[in-house]
């Protein structure tokens, strides 16, 4: 019985830490949106990030150079083998533009929000390729819970004490958007 | 009638969602009538026409147009399909066709794999006279009376549920594209949460006209205005005149033997002669003493290989016997499954690739000149009624949401995406219906029906139907067992054969060391499609309908 108290203040306690890093958690526009893996989820995140009256510029396949004049990137990560046929390319091409994409984030000092919202069909082993790699670099996180039933970010979020949010649904990603990007204290 | 009685089964069905996991797992019983189809609510609509005294088409009929409404990714007015109906007095089969087909005006560089979602892909829909000629042919109400009936059962909408959410989330660029199509399915742009009642009331209104009018406001009136409209604003070629020329394909449906069982399923150009082909390989050996496909491997390398065989000769061959000739005797005869299953190594798969399999050549089995036997993404409805009439009809509009473009309130087809532009037996020309793998299909005993099945599931409708009839005729299952068991898929055009994940993994391995490339795809993956099946026992007359787990369906019965 105590270990079960106990586990479970832990996991209380992991889950308030998780949000009061996620609630302080500020990033400043212009914002470049790309994907990770080129599902059409970067579609409804551009769509909640123009509903929220951000600066952005969107470009799905976004080099290196797209980084200029933007102080934040935002990768909605997920692999669809469709989308990168759409695409032309394959995965280890997708995998070798998005390291050189973080890669020059960091360097160019750029926050990187991650952002997974297509529950458990971008999981598995295509989508976990892409998932694992931009959420190990993210500044912070913002997962839809359904994509995180088995703790794949929560864990990773926690080992690297990455900001997290984890919420029902995308469209709550708006108001953590709009509060992420609010120049207000 | 008044179709207002017709509000209760819609919110029975609505209430049933509610507390009932859509897990599909729904074996039931009954034996005044059955209904099976991809949706609680249109199952329950076609049950309830049942009861009120319509017959099995009546019920096919008011399901698919509820279907097109509650399914609209899978169906509706702006596709096709087909159905085979089958009338206890006076014994008699007919198979209406009503499959879009090619415009006039056609494409000639049209590429599948970019333009799927576009105006461009868009055949003509043969829905709306498909469903007209059966009701007015066969069935025993009013046309005015069952869109009325249906107008009441969709009016106030339908509440998402995961699997459909799952297809909207999957399909969002598709949806998003269409301002149309964007408004009916998605909320502020975004896909709308589970539960979420979507409502279409241009559905409603589309309903109401062709309720008043009948199909020719579809084909002649301002249906056929709207839809030149918007096909001419998003740059394709069909036309008012290809609309006014549209009029489905009454014909005998084809007949085959395995184990003694008539299997009667859909002539050319839709696929029963594969499935018929694939039995007739399969009747060479002994199944049912060799075990299930999911614990023998010898019975799954040979299934897989006669498939693989039955698919290589339907490419080469199958197309619309109205532009080309389709050795429909041969590719269905005994002899040349014989030639067919003389090729089947049992301890190597042959070719390894399934892409890779060659046809058989036809010619030795040709003494003349065969004439066609003209006796001979996607949904399906399963119908029996308590004269013993039944229906097996498949509906579709190709790709999940079809080209992506609504007119009316329902989405058109990309039907052009089924055309194949290397290969002469199915290449597109105007008035052409192009090849498909649908095959609605039912089984007698000793005259009596046993058995009422179809599919969809693109490329895999062939297999999943050949593995349910195994199941209960080799096998011995129930109509349950049978459905929900694990499935694979043998055929050309595939690097890999894929199965279920429930397979076990030294199985697994075993075929692997045989030479098939296993691709392990979900537990119950919508890939093998969503088999509705009603089976008879020859015996009591009891039914016992089974709707596909991998969809949203559920059967319905009852009994007196």
């Amino acid at each position: 019985m105590k270990r079960i108290i106990i586990s479970a203040a832990s996991i209380l306690s992991l889950l308030v830490v998780s949000v009061c890093l996620g609630a302080e958690f500020k990033a400043e526009q212009p914002i470049l949106i790309s994907s990770a893996g080129q599902s059409a989820d970067v579609l409804m995140v551009k769509i909640l990030i123009q509903k929220a009256g951000l600066e952005f510029t969107y470009d799905k396949l976004a080099g290196v150079d797209a980084l200029e004049g933007n102080r934040s990137l935002i990768l909605v990560t997920g692999g669809s083998a469709k989308g990168l046929g759409a695409a032309n390319i394959d995965k280890d091409e997708e995998i070798a533009r998005l390291n050189s994409l973080i890669g020059a984030a960091k360097e160019k000092e750029l926050i990187l929000i991650v952002m997974h919202v297509g529950g458990q069909a971008r999981r598995g082993k295509l989508s976990d390729e892409f998932n694992s790699l931009t959420a190990s670099f993210a500044d912070c996180l913002i997962i839809v819970k359904a994509g995180d039933e088995d703790g794949f970010f929560s864990d990773i979020a926690g080992e690297k004490k990455i900001p997290i949010f984890l919420i029902d649904k995308i469209l709550d990603a708006g108001d953590i958007l709009k509060g992420i990007y609010s120049t207000e204290e | 009638m008044n179709g207002n009685r017709f509000r209760r089964p819609a919110s029975v069905a609505l209430f049933l969602i509610c507390i009932v996991p859509l897990s599909g797992f729904s074996a039931v019983t009954g034996n005044s009538g059955m209904v099976v189809t991809a949706h609680p609510m249109a199952s329950a609509f076609g049950l309830e026409i049942l009861k009120s005294g319509g017959n099995a088409v009546d019920a096919a009929v008011g399901s698919a147009l509820a279907i097109g409404v509650f399914e609209p990714n899978a169906s509706g007015l702006g596709g096709g399909g087909a159905m085979l109906v089958y009338l206890h007095e006076p014994d008699s089969l007919a198979y209406i066709n009503y499959y879009a087909r090619a415009p006039r005006f056609v494409p000639t560089d049209f590429d599948g794999r970019r333009e799927y979602a576009s105006a461009a892909a868009v055949l003509v829909p043969g829905t709306v006279a498909g469903l007209h000629r059966a009701l007015t042919d066969y069935g025993t109400f009013t046309w005015k009376d069952m869109l009325n009936r249906a107008i009441d059962c969709v009016r106030d909408g339908f509440p998402l549920d995961e699997k459909l959410h799952r297809i909207i989330f999957d399909s969002y660029e598709k949806l998003q594209a269409f301002p149309q199509t964007a408004d009916t399915y998605l909320v502020d742009g975004l896909p709308p949460e589970i539960g979420h009642i979507i409502i279409n009331p241009r559905i409603v209104h589309t309903l109401e006209v062709l309720a008043e009018e009948g199909p020719n406001a579809f084909y002649r009136g301002a249906f056929a205005d709207s839809i030149e409209s918007a096909i001419r604003l998003y740059g394709g070629g069909l036309r008012k005149e290809d609309l006014a020329s549209y009029s489905p394909r009454v014909v005998g449906p084809l007949r085959g033997i395995y184990r003694n069982r008539v299997i009667v399923s859909a002539p050319p150009p839709q696929s029963g002669l594969t499935v018929i082909e694939t039995l007739n390989i399969l009747e060479h050996k002994n199944l049912g003493e060799m075990g299930p496909y999911t614990s023998n491997v010898r019975t799954f390398h040979f299934m897989a290989e006669a498939m693989k065989r039955a698919h290589a000769d339907r490419h080469a061959y199958l197309g619309d016997p109205e532009f080309c000739d389709v050795p429909v005797e041969i590719l269905t005869s005994k002899a040349f499954a014989m030639s067919r299953y003389k090729t089947i190594r049992m301890k190597k798969a042959e070719p390894s690739i399934p892409m890779d399999t060659a046809p058989a050549d036809v010619a030795p089995f040709m003494k003349t000149k065969q004439p066609v036997d003209e006796h001979a993404s996607t949904t399906h409805i399963s119908v029996v009624d308590r004269q013993g009439n039944a229906v097996s009809l498949t509906q579709t509009l190709n790709q999940f949401w079809g080209s992506g473009l609504s007119v009316c309130g329902f989405p058109l087809n990309n039907g052009m995406t089924v055309f194949s532009g290397a290969n002469p037996v199915n290449r597109v020309s105007s008035g052409r219906q192009p090849r498909t793998t649908i095959a609605p299909t039912m089984m007698f005993e000793e005259g009596r029906l046993i058995m009422v099945v179809g599919s969809p599931g693109g490329g895999r409708i062939i297999t999943t139907l050949v593995e349910i009839i195994c199941n209960i005729i080799d096998f011995g299952m129930d109509a349950d067992a049978a459905n929900n068991t694990a499935r694979f898929c043998g055929r050309k055009w595939a690097q890999t054969v894929p199965v279920e994940s429930r397979f076990p993994e030294d199985f697994l391995n075993a075929l692997r060391a045989m030479g098939h490339p296993i691709e392990i795809r979900g537990e119950l993956d919508l890939f093998f499609g969503g088999a509705q099946l009603i089976t008879i026992d020859p015996e009591t007359g009891t039914l016992a309908g089974s709707s596909d787990p991998r969809r949203s369906g559920t059967a319905m019965g009852f009994k007196p």
